[in-house]
């Protein structure tokens, strides 16, 4: 039992990392990692969100009926995050400045809803909550090994502290938007090399049925519409 | 009957949210308010270090502040008034905060906008600390002139808004200070000198066009004026000329002016004699007005009567024109002993043929266009407000006091 616990609080963090191997979250990820600490209090917010929200949904997940729950898990994450927003603009302001929207943005993130409608509906409350502090941490462990390279080899500095003998070496480019996506694109990469050497991850949420509209989805109807679309194109 | 549960339970998920969001708010509402209201503190704060809280006055108009004061805060412990106003350097548009703590003596200024180039502001920003509107001295900045006055400007207008906002009555003497350029419009940029006898305040004309005194006991003020052509006006607080009922402070503000005042008869007369080689009878007369003229002359020459004005008006440096007006009341002759066109922006010297500019006034019986030559904008400004000065005077001579 407490086997089954760990490893599913282990597989957020590598096996099945939100970030680098499901890619979700992708926006939050390449907007705040320009410098390690908004990665580390993103990282942080969504965390606390995403284990409160899996407590909460799969303390619900009885009461839900299929058809609405969508919008209860929107109302009840976005309820989480107003909160955790209130009190940080009322408790540490200086980061509600330095997250700025994004931190709105957390309702909308993937890792949040994909969790509620892959893991936390269907399994009980103590495993929806390791579930999300593993995906939380792996979460926080993506951004802050993304932030962590853009800031230090683009920016010279870590935490805002200036590393003297870095400014010689350092690429702009890192910090800028563009060096968001290379950064990321070349973490992706080594992360499945890595993976691969293990005889590859089954990937069985990156696949349809980790779509949030995979219970709702038939292959069909969208091959339907797809075909639709063509003919009304062409 | 399908639809009703998911209807309630989404129903009752959103008014729970709703419960626990606002009993959040409850708490970290007063929270974030005390921090937004820091923040806007800030700025005053730094011009009133001691403040511990603000508050933001509203119509300022019944306090009868004046329009350059966009905002006004009262320290809540009473510890004075924090001032924002808009002021005018070399452009418009500089915004300076002016903290007065409750003895009316400035705790702090500071630029927090300004149009102008030269960013000397935060030389001047807390150069006022510690004056009050008793001994207000201006901080002008060499190099940055017009930035200096706009800032001295914007520091005296504060210091006035305090009297006027702590439910103070200011001098009239101040107020009769400002109608100086409205009464007298040819006395450019008046500035304090030594005061002598009965007046509180002397201040003198740049351009030597004449001197004003301002007397009062704190209740009831006057303004004299004394004009470089013999000219003398007494005005109340009102503006209203009370020169017969104040002749005590006529004869003293003439006597003072005599005494100082600079003469450039000889020069104008030097003048006329170089354009009119027989000119005869010249006599210095008097002109009952307060513009740019600094010496008027009749003469005659050839026969015929002519009047001969010398004015010192503004332009892109001060201007020395000598505007020669016949018996008909038209020009003729205009000239200056330097014309700046070559040092405008536009160096427009290659342009302008001198001798035809000048004669362009000549057989002119009011002022027209032909003064302005683009590019040289304010130095046309200047040959058009002393011609335009000359034919006031000529009229006023010709035509009886006005």
């Amino acid at each position: 039992m407490k086997n089954n616990k760990l490893s599913i609080l282990l597989r957020g963090i590598i096996a099945e990392n939100p970030v680098l191997i499901l890619i979700l979250g992708t926006c939050p990820t390449l907007a705040v990692t320009g410098n390690v600490t908004s990665a580390l209090s993103m990282g942080l917010a969504a965390t606390v969100v995403l284990i409160c929200s899996n407590v909460v949904i799969s303390a619900l997940r009885k009461v839900i009926p299929d058809t609405v729950r969508v919008p209860c898990y929107i109302v009840i994450i976005a309820a989480f995050v107003t909160a955790v927003q209130m009190l940080l603009q009322a408790f540490l302001p200086s980061i509600y400045e330095m997250l700025g929207v994004y931190l709105a943005l957390i309702v909308v993130n993937c890792v949040i809803l994909g969790r509620a409608e892959m893991f936390a509906r269907k399994n009980t409350v103590l495993d929806s909550a390791f579930d999300g502090l593993g995906m939380g941490l792996g979460f926080i462990l993506a951004l802050f090994l993304m932030a962590f390279i853009r800031e230090v080899f683009g920016a010279g500095s870590f935490m805002g502290i200036e590393l003297g003998f870095m400014q010689m070496f350092k690429i702009p480019v890192l910090a800028a938007a563009p060096g968001g996506f290379l950064v990321y694109g070349i973490l992706i990469a080594i992360m499945n090399k890595l993976t691969e050497k293990k005889g590859g991850v089954k990937k069985k949420s990156f696949s349809c049925e980790g779509c949030p509209s995979a219970s709702v989805c038939t292959a069909k109807t969208c091959l339907n519409n797809e075909q639709k679309e063509e003919v009304e194109n062409a | 009957m399908k639809n009703i549960k998911p209807t309630l339970v989404l129903s009752c998920i959103c008014m729970a949210v709703a419960l626990i969001l606002s009993a959040i708010n409850m708490i970290t509402g007063p929270i974030i308010e005390a921090q937004r209201n820091a923040a806007a503190n800030e700025a005053l704060l730094e011009v009133m270090p001691n403040g511990t809280g603000f508050e933001e006055l509203t119509d300022l108009a019944s306090l009868g502040l004046p329009e350059s004061i966009t905002n006004a805060y009262k320290e809540t412990s009473g510890n004075g008034y924090v001032f924002r106003v808009v002021s005018t350097g070399y452009k418009s548009g500089m915004v300076i905060m002016v903290g007065i703590d409750a003895e009316g003596k400035i705790t702090g200024t500071k630029c927090l906008e300004t149009q102008d180039t030269f960013g000397k502001e935060p030389q001047i920003d807390n150069t006022y600390n510690g004056q009050s509107l008793a001994d207000f001295a201006p901080n002008m900045i060499t190099g940055a002139t017009m930035t200096s006055a706009g800032y001295r400007d914007a520091v005296n207008t504060a210091l006035q808004s305090f009297v006027l906002a702590s439910g103070g009555k200011l001098d009239p003497a101040i107020t009769l200070e400002g109608k100086i350029t409205e009464l007298a419009p040819g006395f450019t940029a008046p500035e304090a000198i030594e005061t002598s006898g009965s007046f509180k305040k002397i201040l003198k004309a740049s351009n030597d066009a004449g001197f004003a005194y301002i007397s009062s006991d704190g209740e009831t003020a006057f303004l004299t004026l004394v004009s470089a052509t013999g000219a003398c006006a007494v005005f109340d607080a009102e503006g209203n000329a009370v020169t017969d009922a104040h002749a005590d402070l006529a004869e003293e503000a003439k006597a003072h002016a005599s005494a100082n005042q600079k003469s450039y008869t000889e020069d104008l007369s030097a003048k006329i004699t170089r354009l009119y080689a027989d000119a005869s009878e010249i006599t210095s007369i008097e002109t009952p007005l307060f513009n740019t003229v600094v010496s008027a002359v009749s003469f005659k020459s050839n026969g015929a009567d002519y009047y001969g004005f010398y004015s010192r008006s503004s332009g892109y440096k001060m201007m020395d024109v000598y505007v020669i007006i016949d018996a008909n009341g038209a020009i003729a002759n205009l000239d200056a002993k330097a014309f700046f066109f070559d040092e405008e922006y536009f160096h427009v010297d290659d342009t302008v043929n001198l001798t035809d500019y000048k004669n362009g006034f000549v057989g002119q019986n009011a002022v027209g266009d032909n003064a302005m030559i683009s590019g040289a904008t304010m130095t046309s400004n200047a040959i058009k407000q002393s011609t335009a000065d000359a034919f006031d005077a000529f009229n006023s001579v010709k035509g009886g006091a006005q």
